[in-house]
């Protein structure tokens, strides 16, 4: 009795620690970046389409104003000469959304790769 | 005896919940593999979806990289150039051969893959562009010479030297489809320098969605194809060209003037099941312009889908195409079907 007793407790830990382990993994892959595109504007221009998982070496784009840093999974305004500098304190983009620096017309935009073609022809 | 219920339905519960876990966590969407070489002289992407997707693709890379050697027209020593030594056709060519001959006597001649010669006096191979005088495309259109492939044996007059480069990415694309579907793989899509290659459907079963180059802005869009298996193919002047004294002379040459076509249009877009046709027949209906195509689809025994964008921003589809089309761009028309 006292041996069936501490495998059903050893039983309950394993499946408790396996359901954690699955939970966080989940979790994790919901969190990370994947997929992900970034694609920036410049005066309502697509100048640069950017595939942020590729990336393995950060680099800068510069932009009559406007520096951008692609690093990877990540982008991110890195300077601007605009007046209010609020493109630049927008921080990070490492999921959907965008930065805009208004006065210089530069948009960065981050994509999901689900909502874009699959390929284009041409 | 109670608590031992209690325990039994815990740790069921338990079991209950480990296993469901470990199916969501297996349920993360098919493992995607994508894969960029060069090779045509253009850059190939080619993306697989499931367990065999990486070795799959280093297997239809290889597909891709050996039809380039056997198919490439200005090596002298490849499969293509042999035939002029008398060499019988090998397996891997007799296709293309055989569907440039037979789109060739379906458009009338307007897919003529002999015209290596007068490529070349454009300078479309090397570069170094220039305008032929007429006296000088006449005489090489005069000596072009005639072939033809009956079985694995190639016949032709003196002075014939072939260019498979209208047909040779089609035909690698479908080739390496096949190689992928043999790997054991059901989802994949391939970009050969533009030439999309669809193999089954997305993993999610659904359609892939293949966004249409704008050819007065080619880095835009004119909208999307939502399709199944199947290729599709551009064919547009924007894709090469030079210009010289204010005019813009591109690649795509009308075998019947040996200058440059001049049909109205400014791209063809075919769609069709197999990706060596719809890789001709996008080079032929650009040269036939609008009004042939309309005639060609009612009567073609290759089936094909095609849309026209003409040079006064029309865009012009083919009736089973309506369904698959989703324009997205406003400065063109919207689309009407080519009557």
């Amino acid at each position: 009795m006292h041996l069936q007793k501490s495998s059903h407790k050893f039983w309950a830990i394993l499946f408790s620690m396996l359901a954690l382990l699955c939970v966080g993994v989940i979790a994790l892959m919901h969190l990370l970046p994947g997929g992900h595109t970034a694609v920036i504007y410049k005066d309502g221009e697509e100048i640069e389409r950017i595939s942020l998982d590729a990336v393995t070496q950060s680099y800068t784009i510069s932009l009559d104003g406007n520096i951008i840093l692609v690093e990877p999974g990540r982008i991110r305004m890195q300077a601007a000469n605009c007046p209010d500098k609020l493109c630049v304190h927008q921080g990070v983009l490492t999921a959907q959304g965008r930065i805009v620096c208004l006065p210089n017309r530069v948009i960065i935009e981050m994509v999901r790769e689900k909502d874009a073609p699959d390929a284009k022809v041409g | 005896m109670h608590c031992m219920d209690w325990k039994n339905k815990l740790l069921s519960f338990g079991a209950t919940l480990t296993v469901f876990c470990l199916l969501l966590c297996g349920c993360g969407g098919e493992e995607k593999q994508t894969i960029q070489f060069f090779a045509m002289d253009t850059v190939m992407q080619m993306t697989a979806y499931g367990d065999n997707a990486q070795d799959g693709l280093a297997q239809a890379r290889d597909t891709v990289e050996t039809l380039a050697v056997m198919l490439d027209a200005q090596k002298k020593d490849s499969a293509l150039s042999r035939l002029h030594s008398g060499d019988t056709v090998s397996t891997f060519i007799q296709y293309p051969l055989n569907m440039a001959k037979h789109i060739s006597r379906l458009t009338d001649g307007a897919l003529d893959i002999s015209l290596y010669n007068l490529t070349d006096a454009w300078g479309f191979y090397t570069k170094a562009y220039r305008v032929p005088e007429p006296v000088e495309i006449q005489q090489l259109l005069d000596k072009k010479g005639q072939w033809d492939i009956d079985g694995n044996v190639y016949t032709c007059t003196e002075g014939t030297k072939l260019d498979l480069g209208s047909l040779a990415k089609g035909y690698a694309a479908a080739k390496a489809v096949e190689t992928l579907r043999n790997c054991g793989v059901h989802s994949a899509i391939f970009s050969l320098g533009g030439n999309v290659q669809t193999l089954g459907q997305k993993p999610d079963g659904s359609d892939w969605t293949v966004a249409v180059t704008d050819p007065l802005s080619p880095q835009d869009t004119v909208g999307n194809l939502h399709v199944g298996e199947c290729a599709v193919v551009t064919s547009g002047s924007y894709q090469r060209n030079f210009t010289r004294d204010g005019k813009t002379y591109h690649h795509i040459l009308d075998p019947k003037t040996g200058c440059p076509a001049d049909s109205g249009l400014l791209s063809v877009t075919v769609l069709c099941e197999d990706g060596t046709a719809a890789d001709g027949l996008s080079t032929a209906l650009f040269v036939l312009g609008a009004e042939q195509t309309a005639a060609l689809y009612k009567t073609t025994d290759i089936p094909f889908e095609a849309l026209l964008i003409t040079e006064e921003k029309e865009i012009w589809m083919t009736e089973g195409l309506s369904a698959l089309f989703e324009q997205t761009n406003e400065t063109y028309a919207p689309a009407k079907i080519l009557p």
